[in-house]
Protein backbone atom coordinates (compact mmCIF):
# COMPACT_ATOMS: atom_id res chain seq x y z
CA UNK A 1 0.00 0.00 0.00
CA UNK A 2 1.39 3.39 -1.01
CA UNK A 3 1.75 5.88 1.85
CA UNK A 4 2.28 9.58 1.56
CA UNK A 5 4.88 11.58 3.43
CA UNK A 6 2.62 12.54 6.32
CA UNK A 7 1.44 8.95 6.79
CA UNK A 8 5.01 7.68 6.84
CA UNK A 9 5.96 10.36 9.33
CA UNK A 10 3.06 9.47 11.64
CA UNK A 11 4.04 5.82 11.50
CA UNK A 12 7.62 6.74 12.40
CA UNK A 13 6.31 8.64 15.40
CA UNK A 14 4.24 5.61 16.40
CA UNK A 15 7.38 3.47 16.42
CA UNK A 16 9.17 6.13 18.47
CA UNK A 17 6.27 6.26 20.92
CA UNK A 18 6.36 2.48 21.30
CA UNK A 19 9.98 2.91 22.38
CA UNK A 20 9.05 5.56 24.97
CA UNK A 21 10.47 8.44 22.96
CA UNK A 22 8.59 11.66 23.61
CA UNK A 23 7.37 12.77 20.19
CA UNK A 24 5.49 15.92 21.27
CA UNK A 25 8.06 18.31 19.85
CA UNK A 26 9.11 16.23 16.84
CA UNK A 27 8.60 17.63 13.36
CA UNK A 28 10.07 17.11 9.91
CA UNK A 29 12.75 19.69 10.67
CA UNK A 30 14.12 18.08 13.82
CA UNK A 31 17.72 17.09 13.25
CA UNK A 32 18.61 13.54 14.15
CA UNK A 33 22.13 14.57 15.09
CA UNK A 34 21.58 16.22 18.47
CA UNK A 35 20.96 18.55 20.22
CA UNK A 36 17.35 18.59 18.92
CA UNK A 37 17.06 14.83 19.24
CA UNK A 38 19.25 13.58 22.07
CA UNK A 39 19.17 9.80 21.98
CA UNK A 40 21.66 7.10 22.89
CA UNK A 41 23.17 4.76 20.33
CA UNK A 42 21.50 1.59 21.57
CA UNK A 43 18.01 3.10 21.49
CA UNK A 44 18.83 4.69 18.14
CA UNK A 45 19.67 1.27 16.70
CA UNK A 46 16.49 -0.21 18.17
CA UNK A 47 14.36 2.56 16.67
CA UNK A 48 15.82 1.99 13.22
CA UNK A 49 15.51 -1.79 13.45
CA UNK A 50 11.88 -1.35 14.52
CA UNK A 51 11.34 0.96 11.55
CA UNK A 52 12.77 -1.71 9.26
CA UNK A 53 10.37 -4.25 10.71
CA UNK A 54 7.39 -1.89 10.64
CA UNK A 55 7.87 -0.90 7.01
CA UNK A 56 9.37 -4.23 5.87
CA UNK A 57 12.34 -2.49 4.31
CA UNK A 58 16.08 -2.46 4.79
CA UNK A 59 17.58 0.88 5.75
CA UNK A 60 20.81 1.54 3.93
CA UNK A 61 22.91 3.35 6.52
CA UNK A 62 24.68 5.99 4.39
CA UNK A 63 21.58 6.64 2.26
CA UNK A 64 19.18 6.88 5.18
CA UNK A 65 21.41 8.84 7.56
CA UNK A 66 24.41 10.05 5.60
CA UNK A 67 22.99 13.47 4.76
CA UNK A 68 25.08 16.27 6.16
CA UNK A 69 22.25 17.35 8.42
CA UNK A 70 19.90 14.37 8.65
CA UNK A 71 16.43 15.27 9.87
CA UNK A 72 13.27 13.36 10.60
CA UNK A 73 12.07 14.78 7.30
CA UNK A 74 15.00 13.32 5.33
CA UNK A 75 14.50 9.96 7.05
CA UNK A 76 10.79 10.12 6.20
CA UNK A 77 11.60 10.89 2.56
CA UNK A 78 14.05 8.01 2.42
CA UNK A 79 11.49 5.56 3.82
CA UNK A 80 8.78 6.91 1.54
CA UNK A 81 11.14 6.31 -1.40
CA UNK A 82 11.81 2.74 -0.26
CA UNK A 83 8.08 2.07 0.02
CA UNK A 84 7.44 3.57 -3.41
CA UNK A 85 10.09 1.32 -4.95
CA UNK A 86 8.51 -1.68 -3.23
CA UNK A 87 5.11 -1.00 -4.76
CA UNK A 88 6.45 -0.45 -8.30
CA UNK B 1 26.35 -20.09 -0.54
CA UNK B 2 27.13 -17.60 -3.25
CA UNK B 3 30.78 -16.56 -3.42
CA UNK B 4 30.89 -13.30 -5.35
CA UNK B 5 34.65 -13.00 -5.00
CA UNK B 6 37.24 -15.58 -4.18
CA UNK B 7 40.18 -13.90 -5.74
CA UNK B 8 42.68 -14.19 -2.93
CA UNK B 9 43.58 -16.05 0.21
CA UNK B 10 45.38 -15.32 3.46
CA UNK B 11 48.48 -17.46 3.18
CA UNK B 12 50.40 -16.52 6.32
CA UNK B 13 50.58 -13.81 8.96
CA UNK B 14 52.76 -12.52 11.75
CA UNK B 15 51.99 -10.12 14.58
CA UNK B 16 54.37 -8.28 16.87
CA UNK B 17 52.92 -7.18 20.22
CA UNK B 18 55.31 -5.53 22.69
CA UNK B 19 55.76 -7.71 25.78
CA UNK B 20 55.34 -4.79 28.18
CA UNK B 21 51.75 -4.32 29.37
CA UNK B 22 50.43 -1.24 31.15
CA UNK B 23 47.30 -1.38 33.28
CA UNK B 24 44.27 0.85 32.78
CA UNK B 25 44.97 2.52 36.14
CA UNK B 26 48.59 3.24 35.22
CA UNK B 27 47.60 4.58 31.84
CA UNK B 28 44.94 6.79 33.41
CA UNK B 29 47.56 8.11 35.85
CA UNK B 30 49.94 8.91 32.97
CA UNK B 31 47.21 10.78 31.12
CA UNK B 32 46.30 12.76 34.23
CA UNK B 33 49.99 13.45 34.93
CA UNK B 34 50.24 15.05 31.48
CA UNK B 35 47.26 17.29 32.15
CA UNK B 36 44.53 15.11 30.70
CA UNK B 37 41.37 13.71 32.27
CA UNK B 38 40.71 10.09 33.19
CA UNK B 39 38.41 9.90 36.20
CA UNK B 40 37.85 7.06 38.62
CA UNK B 41 34.41 6.51 37.13
CA UNK B 42 35.95 6.26 33.68
CA UNK B 43 38.49 3.73 34.93
CA UNK B 44 35.60 1.67 36.28
CA UNK B 45 33.74 1.91 32.97
CA UNK B 46 36.79 0.96 30.92
CA UNK B 47 37.49 -2.03 33.15
CA UNK B 48 33.97 -3.28 33.88
CA UNK B 49 31.85 -2.35 30.88
CA UNK B 50 34.55 -2.34 28.20
CA UNK B 51 36.65 -5.14 29.80
CA UNK B 52 40.03 -3.51 29.29
CA UNK B 53 42.70 -4.55 31.74
CA UNK B 54 46.10 -3.86 30.12
CA UNK B 55 47.43 -2.55 26.82
CA UNK B 56 50.81 -3.32 25.24
CA UNK B 57 53.18 -0.37 25.24
CA UNK B 58 56.43 -0.23 23.29
CA UNK B 59 59.07 1.73 25.16
CA UNK B 60 62.19 0.55 23.33
CA UNK B 61 61.54 -0.15 19.69
CA UNK B 62 60.73 2.49 17.12
CA UNK B 63 57.85 2.00 14.71
CA UNK B 64 60.20 0.75 11.93
CA UNK B 65 61.74 -1.69 14.40
CA UNK B 66 58.31 -2.94 15.40
CA UNK B 67 57.52 -3.47 11.73
CA UNK B 68 60.74 -5.40 11.30
CA UNK B 69 59.73 -7.67 14.20
CA UNK B 70 56.41 -8.38 12.50
CA UNK B 71 57.74 -8.74 8.96
CA UNK B 72 60.93 -10.69 9.53
CA UNK B 73 59.49 -14.12 10.45
CA UNK B 74 56.83 -13.91 7.76
CA UNK B 75 59.13 -12.81 4.94
CA UNK B 76 61.66 -15.49 5.91
CA UNK B 77 58.95 -18.14 5.62
CA UNK B 78 57.88 -16.77 2.25
CA UNK B 79 61.47 -16.89 1.00
CA UNK B 80 61.81 -20.52 2.00
CA UNK B 81 58.66 -21.27 0.00
CA UNK B 82 59.87 -19.15 -2.95
CA UNK B 83 56.70 -17.06 -2.80
CA UNK B 84 56.95 -13.65 -4.41
CA UNK B 85 56.08 -10.28 -2.88
CA UNK B 86 54.82 -8.34 -5.88
CA UNK B 87 53.25 -5.43 -4.05
CA UNK B 88 53.21 -3.97 -0.57
CA UNK B 89 50.18 -2.42 1.12
CA UNK B 90 50.97 -0.33 4.16
CA UNK B 91 48.05 0.42 6.50
CA UNK B 92 48.23 3.16 9.09
CA UNK B 93 45.60 4.15 11.58
CA UNK B 94 47.20 7.06 13.36
CA UNK B 95 47.72 10.33 11.61
CA UNK B 96 50.43 11.38 14.04
CA UNK B 97 53.96 10.06 14.17
CA UNK B 98 57.47 11.44 14.36
CA UNK B 99 59.16 8.71 12.32
CA UNK B 100 56.96 8.46 9.28
CA UNK B 101 59.63 8.98 6.62
CA UNK B 102 59.86 5.41 5.46
CA UNK B 103 58.92 2.94 8.11
CA UNK B 104 59.59 -0.04 5.90
CA UNK B 105 63.02 1.12 4.69
CA UNK B 106 64.95 -1.54 6.58
CA UNK B 107 62.60 -4.36 5.65
CA UNK B 108 62.63 -3.31 1.99
CA UNK B 109 66.44 -3.18 1.87
CA UNK B 110 66.95 -6.38 3.83
CA UNK B 111 64.79 -8.36 1.46
CA UNK B 112 65.54 -6.52 -1.79
CA UNK B 113 62.01 -5.17 -2.12
CA UNK B 114 62.90 -1.55 -2.84
CA UNK B 115 61.44 -1.62 -6.35
CA UNK B 116 58.14 -3.19 -5.44
CA UNK B 117 55.02 -1.04 -5.92
CA UNK B 118 54.08 0.37 -2.55
CA UNK B 119 50.58 1.56 -1.63
CA UNK B 120 49.83 3.48 1.55
CA UNK B 121 46.33 3.30 3.01
CA UNK B 122 44.97 5.40 5.84
CA UNK B 123 42.29 8.00 6.59
CA UNK B 124 39.74 5.32 7.39
CA UNK B 125 41.06 4.95 10.90
CA UNK B 126 40.69 1.45 12.30
CA UNK B 127 38.59 0.34 9.33
CA UNK B 128 41.53 0.97 6.97
CA UNK B 129 42.39 -2.74 7.19
CA UNK B 130 39.21 -3.69 5.35
CA UNK B 131 39.83 -0.99 2.79
CA UNK B 132 43.27 -2.59 2.28
CA UNK B 133 41.62 -5.97 1.72
CA UNK B 134 39.38 -4.38 -0.90
CA UNK B 135 42.37 -2.76 -2.54
CA UNK B 136 44.23 -6.10 -2.57
CA UNK B 137 41.25 -7.77 -4.20
CA UNK B 138 41.11 -5.08 -6.86
CA UNK B 139 44.86 -5.35 -7.49
CA UNK B 140 44.61 -9.11 -7.92
CA UNK B 141 41.69 -8.62 -10.29
CA UNK B 142 43.27 -5.95 -12.43
CA UNK B 143 46.95 -6.91 -12.47
CA UNK B 144 47.57 -10.47 -13.64
CA UNK B 145 51.24 -10.16 -12.70
CA UNK B 146 50.46 -9.69 -9.01
CA UNK B 147 50.43 -13.06 -7.34
CA UNK B 148 51.43 -12.13 -3.80
CA UNK B 149 50.83 -9.01 -1.69
CA UNK B 150 52.43 -8.16 1.63
CA UNK B 151 49.97 -6.25 3.80
CA UNK B 152 51.61 -4.55 6.77
CA UNK B 153 50.27 -2.39 9.56
CA UNK B 154 51.88 -0.67 12.51
CA UNK B 155 50.88 1.98 15.00
CA UNK B 156 52.39 3.34 18.15
CA UNK B 157 51.01 6.08 20.38
CA UNK B 158 53.52 8.90 20.61
CA UNK B 159 51.97 10.32 23.78
CA UNK B 160 49.72 8.87 26.51
CA UNK B 161 46.91 11.16 25.28
CA UNK B 162 46.76 9.22 22.04
CA UNK B 163 46.14 5.91 23.79
CA UNK B 164 42.66 6.91 24.75
CA UNK B 165 39.62 7.26 22.54
CA UNK B 166 36.29 8.18 24.14
CA UNK B 167 35.36 4.50 24.46
CA UNK B 168 38.53 2.58 23.72
CA UNK B 169 42.16 2.12 24.73
CA UNK B 170 44.88 1.70 22.15
CA UNK B 171 47.88 -0.59 22.41
CA UNK B 172 51.02 -0.56 20.24
CA UNK B 173 51.30 -3.29 17.63
CA UNK B 174 52.68 -4.22 14.21
CA UNK B 175 51.44 -6.93 11.90
CA UNK B 176 52.17 -8.43 8.51
CA UNK B 177 50.07 -10.66 6.34
CA UNK B 178 50.72 -12.36 3.01
CA UNK B 179 47.84 -12.46 0.57
CA UNK B 180 48.08 -14.83 -2.34
CA UNK B 181 46.14 -14.91 -5.59
CA UNK B 182 43.50 -17.55 -6.06
CA UNK B 183 41.44 -20.03 -4.13
CA UNK B 184 43.67 -21.53 -1.48
CA UNK B 185 42.96 -22.88 1.99
CA UNK B 186 42.15 -19.64 3.80
CA UNK B 187 40.00 -17.66 1.44
CA UNK B 188 38.59 -14.17 1.57
CA UNK B 189 35.22 -14.43 -0.12
CA UNK B 190 33.55 -11.06 0.18
CA UNK B 191 34.50 -7.58 1.34
CA UNK B 192 32.07 -4.83 2.25
CA UNK B 193 33.00 -1.23 3.04
CA UNK B 194 30.74 1.60 4.10
CA UNK B 195 31.96 5.15 4.42
CA UNK B 196 30.03 8.05 5.86
CA UNK B 197 31.79 11.11 4.43
CA UNK B 198 30.30 13.41 7.04
CA UNK B 199 33.11 12.20 9.34
CA UNK B 200 35.87 13.30 6.98
CA UNK B 201 37.77 14.96 9.83
CA UNK B 202 38.30 11.67 11.66
CA UNK B 203 39.65 12.03 15.15
CA UNK B 204 39.96 15.79 14.68
CA UNK B 205 36.25 16.14 14.03
CA UNK B 206 33.95 18.48 15.90
CA UNK B 207 32.27 17.34 19.14
CA UNK B 208 28.89 17.17 17.40
CA UNK B 209 30.36 14.92 14.69
CA UNK B 210 31.70 12.58 17.36
CA UNK B 211 28.31 12.51 19.03
CA UNK B 212 26.61 11.61 15.77
CA UNK B 213 29.21 8.93 15.06
CA UNK B 214 28.56 7.45 18.49
CA UNK B 215 24.78 7.60 17.94
CA UNK B 216 24.88 5.86 14.57
CA UNK B 217 27.73 3.48 15.42
CA UNK B 218 25.76 0.38 16.47
CA UNK B 219 23.25 0.69 13.66
CA UNK B 220 25.98 1.11 11.03
CA UNK B 221 27.83 -1.94 12.34
CA UNK B 222 24.66 -4.00 12.35
CA UNK B 223 23.86 -2.99 8.79
CA UNK B 224 27.28 -3.82 7.36
CA UNK B 225 27.27 -7.25 9.00
CA UNK B 226 23.74 -7.98 7.74
CA UNK B 227 24.59 -6.72 4.25
CA UNK B 228 27.68 -8.92 4.03
CA UNK B 229 25.71 -12.00 5.02
CA UNK B 230 22.85 -11.15 2.68
CA UNK B 231 25.22 -10.69 -0.26
CA UNK B 232 26.70 -14.12 0.46
CA UNK B 233 23.23 -15.66 0.94
CA UNK B 234 24.23 -16.77 4.42
CA UNK B 235 22.61 -16.72 7.86
CA UNK B 236 24.38 -16.22 11.18
CA UNK B 237 24.19 -19.95 11.83
CA UNK B 238 26.37 -20.55 8.79
CA UNK B 239 29.15 -18.47 10.29
CA UNK B 240 31.27 -19.86 13.12
CA UNK B 241 32.61 -16.62 14.52
CA UNK B 242 32.63 -12.86 14.17
CA UNK B 243 36.08 -11.43 14.73
CA UNK B 244 35.83 -7.75 15.41
CA UNK B 245 38.41 -5.18 16.25
CA UNK B 246 38.97 -4.70 19.98
CA UNK B 247 37.18 -1.39 20.17
CA UNK B 248 35.59 -2.50 23.46
CA UNK B 249 33.59 -5.43 24.83
CA UNK B 250 30.31 -3.55 25.12
CA UNK B 251 30.14 -2.94 21.37
CA UNK B 252 30.02 -6.63 20.56
CA UNK B 253 27.82 -7.45 23.56
CA UNK B 254 25.19 -4.92 22.44
CA UNK B 255 25.36 -6.08 18.85
CA UNK B 256 25.02 -9.71 19.90
CA UNK B 257 21.87 -8.78 21.84
CA UNK B 258 20.39 -6.83 18.96
CA UNK B 259 21.20 -9.57 16.46
CA UNK B 260 19.88 -12.23 18.89
CA UNK B 261 23.23 -14.00 18.94
CA UNK B 262 25.08 -15.61 21.82
CA UNK B 263 27.74 -13.21 23.15
CA UNK B 264 30.46 -15.75 22.37
CA UNK B 265 29.59 -15.56 18.68
CA UNK B 266 31.87 -12.52 18.80
CA UNK B 267 35.52 -13.14 19.59
CA UNK B 268 36.35 -10.84 22.47
CA UNK B 269 38.92 -12.90 24.36
CA UNK B 270 41.90 -10.63 23.71
CA UNK B 271 40.33 -7.31 24.66
CA UNK B 272 41.40 -7.46 28.30
CA UNK B 273 45.10 -8.07 27.75
CA UNK B 274 45.73 -6.53 24.34
CA UNK B 275 43.40 -3.55 24.13
CA UNK B 276 42.56 -2.07 20.77
CA UNK B 277 45.52 -2.67 18.44
CA UNK B 278 44.52 -0.18 15.74
CA UNK B 279 44.38 -2.01 12.38
CA UNK B 280 46.27 -5.06 13.70
CA UNK B 281 43.37 -6.25 15.87
CA UNK B 282 41.87 -8.41 13.20
CA UNK B 283 45.07 -10.35 12.46
CA UNK B 284 45.93 -10.64 16.15
CA UNK B 285 42.47 -11.95 16.96
CA UNK B 286 42.49 -14.30 13.99
CA UNK B 287 45.74 -15.81 15.23
CA UNK B 288 44.34 -16.08 18.78
CA UNK B 289 41.03 -17.61 17.65
CA UNK B 290 42.87 -20.32 15.73
CA UNK B 291 45.15 -20.99 18.70
CA UNK B 292 42.10 -21.20 21.00
CA UNK B 293 40.42 -23.71 18.70
CA UNK B 294 37.55 -21.29 18.06
CA UNK B 295 38.16 -21.53 14.31
CA UNK B 296 38.58 -24.84 12.57
CA UNK B 297 39.34 -25.84 9.03
CA UNK B 298 36.47 -25.04 6.71
CA UNK B 299 34.76 -22.61 9.09
CA UNK B 300 33.23 -19.47 7.67
CA UNK B 301 33.83 -16.36 9.72
CA UNK B 302 33.39 -12.62 9.49
CA UNK B 303 35.88 -9.91 10.33
CA UNK B 304 34.49 -6.52 11.30
CA UNK B 305 36.22 -3.21 11.81
CA UNK B 306 35.07 0.27 12.60
CA UNK B 307 36.82 3.59 12.12
CA UNK B 308 35.35 7.03 12.59
CA UNK B 309 32.68 7.03 9.91
CA UNK B 310 34.21 4.07 8.11
CA UNK B 311 33.13 0.46 8.52
CA UNK B 312 34.50 -2.77 7.09
CA UNK B 313 33.32 -6.35 7.05
CA UNK B 314 34.67 -9.38 5.22
CA UNK B 315 33.63 -13.00 4.88
CA UNK B 316 36.42 -15.56 5.02
CA UNK B 317 36.69 -19.33 5.02
CA UNK B 318 39.43 -20.79 7.16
Amino acid sequence: MKRNRQEVFMEILTVFNENNVNTDALSFDVRLDAPDFPIDSVLFMKLLVDLENRFQIELNYPEALGAEKPTLGSLTDYIEGCLARKTQ
Amino acid sequence: MRTPTDDFSIHDLSVYVPPRRVSVERLAAEIVQHGGVFSGEEIRRFKTDYRFSHVPVERERSLPEMLREACHPLVERLRRQSLPIDRILMVRTSELSWHDENMLREVLHTYGLQERPFHAIGQHNCASVHLALRMARNLFRTDPYTSGILLVSADKAIHPFFRRLPDSLLGDCASACYLIRGRKLHRTLLIENVVDPTFYDGISGKAEDWKWFQTTYFFALRQIIMTTLRKASLAFDDVRLLIGSNVNYRTWQVLAEMLRLRPDKFYTETIAEAGHLYCSDILYNLQAAVADGRLRKGDLYLTVSVGIGSYGCALHQF
